[in-house]
């Protein structure tokens, strides 16, 4: 391999871990925004204010992201500051 | 849809003032005077029927020529709305088997908002179904009757919200779409989509009940201080809505005061014909 071609093959690998990080961070924000939006529209059925219930029950048919999301969630409720702590790389 | 998109009347008030009579006086005057009317009890204890001397249903009942009368059961379309929700709830997370629907469904039953949910949906049913000039509302309690007319308002506040809310999903959507494939087309929203029909459809009541052309809202009273306290904040509850075609109406005065003097049984159309006769000029004033 010529150095070039190394050199190339350098940048173009840090390219591509950068936008795996970005692509990561943007997913855990895309997900905080879902989980927000669940539970804007599916808080009633924990307490929550949330949308008048003929408007929620009306999206309930098309956001079962959303509803798998808020299910998912339940897992990882009780210690949120370990999840943050293992999309940080922190040990 | 039907052709004509009928004029609307709401007449509230505290219980026992005369909403039921005074209505059904009004719908009298109009089918009388050349206009076709659909007059609905939306309150749950009924007594259209006892004015009238008819047994009213869920379906229009032909009272005189060019008026029906229906008393809309409330429970009845509160129940199909659930079990219409229950439907499409099943079919859409038929694999959540561990979630106890029933149980759920129970309690939603009680849920704020249901009920003035429900009266939406008869109103919708008789609004654009019934093709008369006149649709005259005998309302239910004060808190319900406001809680179905705040509904339109309440819900677009929210769908604005969770629009505000999508869109932000969607650029994120989009960003991480370029980064990862280097593209820009998006997949099918079917929740942005709900959220805008959903929009288009609350904005169309809204602009039903706001419309005060076409919409107007009777607050009927009597000569005394409770249920012209009541008024008032109905009236200061229907302004802050936006709601501006709002006419207060004095019942049960005595002779010689402006309003609708007290008769005592009043009912059946002869008698109701005869005093609209006599007090034709308040209603000529009262009716636009």
């Amino acid at each position: 391999m010529s150095l070039f071609a190394g050199i190339k093959k350098f940048f173009k690998g840090l390219d591509q871990q950068h936008r795996h990080k970005a692509i990561e961070d943007l997913e855990w924000e895309m997900h905080e925004l879902q989980h927000i939006f669940g539970l804007l529209t599916l808080g009633y059925m924990v307490g929550l204010p949330s949308a008048p219930l003929p408007v929620a029950w009306e999206l309930l048919p098309d956001m079962p992201r959303e509803f798998a999301i808020m299910l998912a969630r339940l897992d990882t409720a009780q210690n949120p500051l370990s999840e943050q702590f293992s999309r940080l790389d922190v040990s | 849809m039907s052709a004509v998109l009928p004029h609307v009347r709401f007449f509230m008030g505290k219980g026992g003032v005369g909403k039921s009579t005074l209505s059904a006086l009004t719908a009298l005057y109009h089918a009388d005077r050349g206009h076709t009317v659909l007059l609905a009890s939306f309150d749950p204890a009924h007594n259209l029927g006892d004015i009238f001397q008819q047994k009213l249903g869920e379906r229009p009942v032909p009272i005189v020529e060019r008026l029906s009368a229906v008393e809309v059961d409330p429970e009845k379309w509160s129940r199909e709305y659930l079990q219409e929700a229950e439907r499409q709830f099943r079919a859409a997370y038929a694999y959540l088997t561990t979630f106890s629907l029933e149980q759920h469904f129970k309690v939603i039953h009680h849920a704020p908002g249901v009920e003035a949910y429900a009266l939406m949906r008869a109103f919708d049913d008789l609004y654009r179904k019934s093709n008369v000039d006149f649709l005259l509302l005998d309302m239910p309690p004060t808190a319900l009757s406001l809680s179905f007319l705040a509904l339109p308002r309440l819900s677009l506040l929210w769908l604005e919200q969770l629009h505000a809310l999508r869109t932000e999903i969607q650029q994120k959507q989009k960003m991480i779409s370029r980064l990862r494939l280097g593209r820009r087309e998006m997949e099918r929203d079917r929740v942005m989509e709900n959220i805008n029909r959903q929009t288009e459809r609350w904005r169309e009541r809204d602009a039903v009940f706001s419309n005060n052309a076409q919409t107007r809202y009777l607050l009927i009273e009597n000569p005394e201080a409770l249920s012209a306290l009541e008024n008032g904040r109905i009236e200061s509850r229907l302004k802050e809505l936006g709601f501006s075609g709002i006419d207060r109406v004095v019942n049960k005065t005595g002779n010689g005061k402006s309003g609708f003097p007290l008769v005592a049984g009043l009912y059946g159309i002869n008698k109701m014909r005869a005093y609209i006769d006599r007090h034709k000029s308040v209603f000529d004033a009262l009716i636009r």
